[in-house]
């Protein structure tokens, strides 16, 4: 049977309206949820990096890490020359600021604080944002009120090879940085992330390799090699904000 | 329904779409580095099946021959989004995970080979039974492959420990790197082959 092609036509106008529509109803009625999940995953991670524990987020649902975020985190809004801006909020930014997606540096940098009980600083995270074999790594990188000091780091969004670079987020490869610095005399040198093991990296010092390397993941060097290099720009917009000693 | 029986175990087991079809093995090695991945996975390719199954065999006699191919990577695709928009919204850990790879079911070529091969010229109740024997053949074999390398890789198992850490420390046993790999999933899965055709399975009697 051989059809016209104004049936053809019309058919496959017709498939098309009806996928369409059904598509555009599915995503407006989901947004909103997708979009909480976004942000309970980034509170969640922001809360990783400064050094909660999965045990401490487990059996928590969104409204209850939100709580426990706000709680425990202080956001802010610092500038290049080390100065907090007080009139403004992490949301004020432009968008996508808050993950580190569009941070734009004279408008302002997105700082998270982890405050104890009476308000005073325990650690600070920032978004940290690289390029791996594939796609882009966004995550986060918290740091001692020094600056200097890691306390965690934790990834959330990434396209990388599941299995072999998507290892970023395990924790046994985040877990590493903690306790590593990002400066040496002064000078940011970042976390360098080695082929292998770092303990068998040759031509550099012990020390440097206690303060400032990292194991490897093994069939994801690219990555690592992009884990590496954002321990070193990352930080950078920070500088005089730490320079200056926090607050 | 001992016809339903029979057609189920026959797409699932004599002509199972990875072992006989040799269909959909992207997937196959990409995400069955754990048993929970190959699960979430397998349960996305039976509702992504069975919808397009229903949908292509429902409208088998309306679709225009010259364009069945666009018409069947359209209901594919759209049932692809949808999978993939109700993960992001009630399984974001699981959709995470799987990242990529619920995008690509659009690609996975049993759906479209189902679709092509049975759905067009059969009713809408064979083409479910069809879809869900084939989407429980796809589903068993990752959820084998990726036990298999789940406990050799990591010494887990649906994430719960298997091999307990003082046993690491008391031989020196270490995780096989390899089947963290693809290069593993491959060579597990000629294993399947074999052993299911040894079996009777995957026309391996006939």
């Amino acid at each position: 049977m051989q059809q016209s092609n104004g049936y053809i036509i019309g058919f496959a106008i017709g498939v098309c309206v009806v996928c369409s529509l059904l598509l555009a109803g599915v995503s407006t009625a989901l947004k909103d949820r997708q979009e909480m999940n976004q942000m309970v995953d980034r509170q969640k991670n922001i809360l990783k990096a400064v050094g909660f524990s999965d045990a401490d987020l487990e059996g928590k649902d969104g409204s209850a890490v939100t709580a426990f975020y706000n709680e425990h985190i202080k956001e802010m809004v610092v500038k290049t020359d080390g100065s907090v801006a007080e009139s403004l909020q992490v949301a004020d930014l432009p968008s996508d600021a808050a993950s580190g997606l569009n941070i734009q540096p004279d408008k302002g940098l997105p700082l998270y604080m982890r405050k104890d009980s009476s308000g005073a600083p325990l650690s600070y995270a920032f978004p940290a944002v690289g390029k791996g074999l594939w796609s882009k790594l966004f995550g986060f990188l918290a740091v001692k009120p020094d600056g200097d000091e890691i306390v965690g780091l934790s990834f959330y969004k990434h396209g990388e090879t599941p299995g072999l670079g998507a290892n970023i987020e395990a924790k046994w490869f985040t877990d590493n940085f903690i306790g590593k610095h990002l400066y040496e005399a002064g000078k940011l040198v970042g976390v360098t992330v080695a082929k292998g093991k770092a303990a068998d990296m040759a031509g550099v010092s012990k020390s440097d390799i206690d303060r400032h390397a990292v194991d490897g993941m093994s069939g994801a060097t690219l990555t690592g090699n992009g884990v590496m290099k954002m321990t070193k720009v990352a930080p950078k917009p920070y500088a005089a904000f730490f320079k200056k000693g926090g607050r | 329904m001992a016809s339903i029986k029979k057609q189920i175990k026959e797409a699932s087991w004599q002509s199972n779409p990875i072992a006989y079809q040799v269909l959909g093995i992207c997937s196959a090695l990409a995400v069955t580095v754990n048993v929970e991945n190959a699960l979430i996975m397998g349960a996305s390719v039976i509702a992504v099946l069975s919808g397009s199954n229903v949908a292509i065999s429902l409208m088998r006699n309306v679709i225009p021959h010259r364009i069945r191919i666009i018409v069947q990577l359209a209901v594919v695709s759209t049932l692809v989004i949808l999978v993939d928009q109700v993960l992001k919204a009630y399984l974001f850990e699981a959709s995470k995970a799987l990242s990529v790879f619920v995008g690509l079911i659009i690609t996975n070529c049993i759906i479209l080979g189902r679709a092509e091969a049975f759905a067009m010229g059969n009713p809408p109740m064979p083409s479910l039974w069809d879809a869900i024997g084939n989407g429980i053949g796809y589903t068993w074999v990752l959820v084998v492959i990726g036990a298999f390398r789940e406990l050799l890789g990591g010494g887990q198992l649906l994430g719960f420990r298997v091999i307990p850490i003082s046993f690491y420390e008391a031989t020196g046993y270490v995780d096989n790197g390899l089947m963290v790999l693809a290069p593993a999933a491959f060579i597990l899965l000629g294993l399947l082959i074999w052993v299911s055709k040894e079996l009777g399975g995957a026309k391996g009697n006939e």
